[in-house]
């Protein structure tokens, strides 16, 4: 794996977090290599919003906790596609992510703060779903997956909307 | 590759109160954590907003940005004050929760009426779950998985438990600790116990060298010297009662709030002024015994890590020796050249770490070849035309052909 090797404090923190994860009401927490923290998968469903997300249909979140997480943010995307068991999933439709996974949501790049959590990160995206009322993809989707690198943080955001 | 045992961290979390005859003391536990380690705090301080940190994790989340994890608002590492209480506060829970947990734990006794009492919380306890980042978090959580009807529930049944039996107890006499064993610390190369005066003088010098100290005559553990107290028998609320009432006393009479004499003779060292010369940066990185090798770079990041672990340690109810936090540091810097090595790594690899990306760049190369296939067919047939060209017309088109190429690449850049 790409990712390197974590620090105590992030290993140590990473442990209690994931020990510590609520997972009900539609958020649950997986590792796909045992004993690896270093690749996380959150799966989310949405309840509450039929209209656009069924409420039996799962999205996979990957999350990537860098060397210095907590001080950092950790890498956040959907992912259509689980190497690990071989399985695709969709990528949900929102006006504020795009078609490859990446989300565009502040907390996860500039207002990154040290006291976020794993399950804050699950349960921000969650309602962050919950809340859509929009069907569609961001505006400049196509233009972004094209030039996008594969992981979020490199790329430069800006957060111009806070309406949804 | 991994540098820790997994096994040799512990897990011990707010959670595990949930089994005992008092969850709500997860509430407490988690209080006492820091949000940023989400360990107990070690050294904690208060920021200027009023939320509180362990020393060493505010300090290292303000290096990176200057604002506090909790609230957003901007904060300044020289408005960090300690809290020694807090730190003595701690300290107690530290020592105190195994015991504690074990005489709680008699999860097989209430399990029925747990459950039944669990089913009993309110959707709307469920639904606080969705959580104010502004806020903290994890106590929510861990909050609410104890809705309030349980925790009555729980009540009662401590006490209906407690005149059934009652329990050896070693935790009340641990309280009747003598003033001059809670001065005792720790040392933090073999182990053993004794005054900082002690520890200070001779004693570590001898354990950092590998000898082992002969004159020494190990005291007991604060904990240890105390179990030999009269076993009491008392009932378990009581017992608590009682535990948190000789909390308060000591705390009235204030030594928790006592740091080491020597520790007020200790001034902080100012923040690092990046402009600082490299030759200056050495010298003030040999004035502190740290190693001055490595480029600019690395000696500022040295520097810096130092200097929040020396502040760190001075708001610390019982500090450790400098020496000590060189090791430390030297840990630290171990384990950041190896992350920086992977990630050298992993760059130098490109991309064709991660499934993902490789997959993108074929479907990206696929769909640009698609996108601009005539351009390309066309940018062919000229650069064919112009060879023809160069072969008929010899040596004296050279300069006609450059040009055509220049264009060529114009148009290919513009595709």
């Amino acid at each position: 794996m790409g990712s390197s090797e974590l620090r105590r404090t992030a290993l140590k923190r990473l442990f209690k977090e994931i020990r510590a994860f609520d997972s009900s009401a539609g958020l649950k927490l997986l590792q796909p290599v045992q004993d690896d923290m270093r690749i996380i998968y959150i799966d989310i469903s949405v309840l509450d919003n039929p209209d656009i997300y069924p409420k039996s249909q799962v999205y996979r979140l990957l999350v990537k906790p860098s060397s210095t997480y907590p001080f950092d943010p950790p890498e956040v995307k959907f992912i259509s596609y689980d190497k690990f068991t071989h399985t695709k999933y969709p990528i949900p439709v929102h006006p504020h992510i795009y078609s490859n996974g990446h989300i565009c949501l502040n907390i996860l790049y500039d207002g990154w703060s040290p006291a976020n959590t794993l399950n804050s990160i699950g349960l921000s995206i969650q309602s962050m779903l919950s809340g859509n009322s929009v069907n569609s993809r961001p505006v400049d989707d196509d233009e972004y997956c094209r030039i996008a690198p594969s992981n979020p943080l490199m790329s430069k955001w800006q957060f111009d909307d806070d309406t949804v | 590759m991994s540098l820790i045992k997994y096994s040799k961290i512990s897990v011990e979390d707010p959670s595990d109160w949930s089994g005992t005859m008092m969850p709500s003391v997860s509430t407490l536990d988690s209080m006492l954590r820091c949000q940023i380690c989400k360990g107990f705090l070690r050294a904690p301080v208060v920021t200027s907003c009023g939320h509180i940190f362990c020393s060493i994790c505010i300090r290292e989340a303000l290096t990176t940005k200057g604002k506090c994890p909790l609230c957003q608002e901007e904060i300044f590492e020289s408005g960090l004050r300690k809290v020694l209480l807090l730190d003595g506060v701690v300290d107690w829970f530290k020592k105190h929760r195994a015991e504690l947990f074990s005489n709680l734990k008699r999860a097989e006794v209430i399990s029925d009426s747990q459950e039944e009492s669990s089913e009993r919380v309110l959707p709307s306890e469920k639904s606080s779950n969705v959580i104010d980042l502004t806020k903290d978090s994890s106590f929510n959580i861990t909050a609410s998985n104890y809705g309030k009807s349980t925790v009555e529930q729980q009540t009662l049944d401590i006490s209906h438990i407690s005149k059934q039996s009652t329990q050896q107890v070693s935790t009340a006499s641990a309280l009747e600790t003598s003033p001059d064993a809670d001065m005792l610390v720790q040392c933090p190369v073999c182990s053993k116990y004794m005054t900082i005066e002690k520890l200070q003088g001779s004693h570590i010098d001898k354990c950092l060298k590998g000898q082992s100290d002969k004159d020494y005559k190990p005291q007991s553990s604060p904990r240890k010297s105390s179990n030999k107290g009269t076993g009491l028998h008392l009932r378990n609320d009581f017992e608590i009662g009682r535990l948190l009432h000789s909390k308060k006393r000591k705390h009235e009479n204030g030594s928790f709030q006592l740091q080491p004499g020597i520790q007020k003779k200790k001034q902080r060292i100012p923040n690092l002024d990046v402009m600082i010369p490299t030759n200056r940066l050495r010298e003030k990185l040999n004035l502190y015994g740290l190693s001055t090798g490595g480029p600019r770079q690395k000696l500022e990041a040295r520097m810096k890590q130092y200097i929040n672990l020396y502040n760190a340690n001075l708001d610390a109810l019982h500090p450790v020796d400098d020496r000590v936090l060189i090791g430390r540091l030297s840990r630290w810097e171990s384990l950041v050249e190896i992350s920086e090595r992977q990630d050298d790594k992993a760059r130098d690899n490109g991309k064709s770490n991660s499934i993902d990306a490789i997959q993108n760049a074929k479907q990206n190369a696929h769909s640009w070849k698609v996108k601009y296939r005539s351009s390309y067919k066309e940018l062919i047939e000229r650069a064919k035309a112009s060879v023809t060209k160069l072969s008929k017309d010899g040596a004296a088109d050279n300069n006609a052909l450059s040009a055509e190429k220049g264009g060529d690449e114009e148009a290919k850049r513009e595709a």
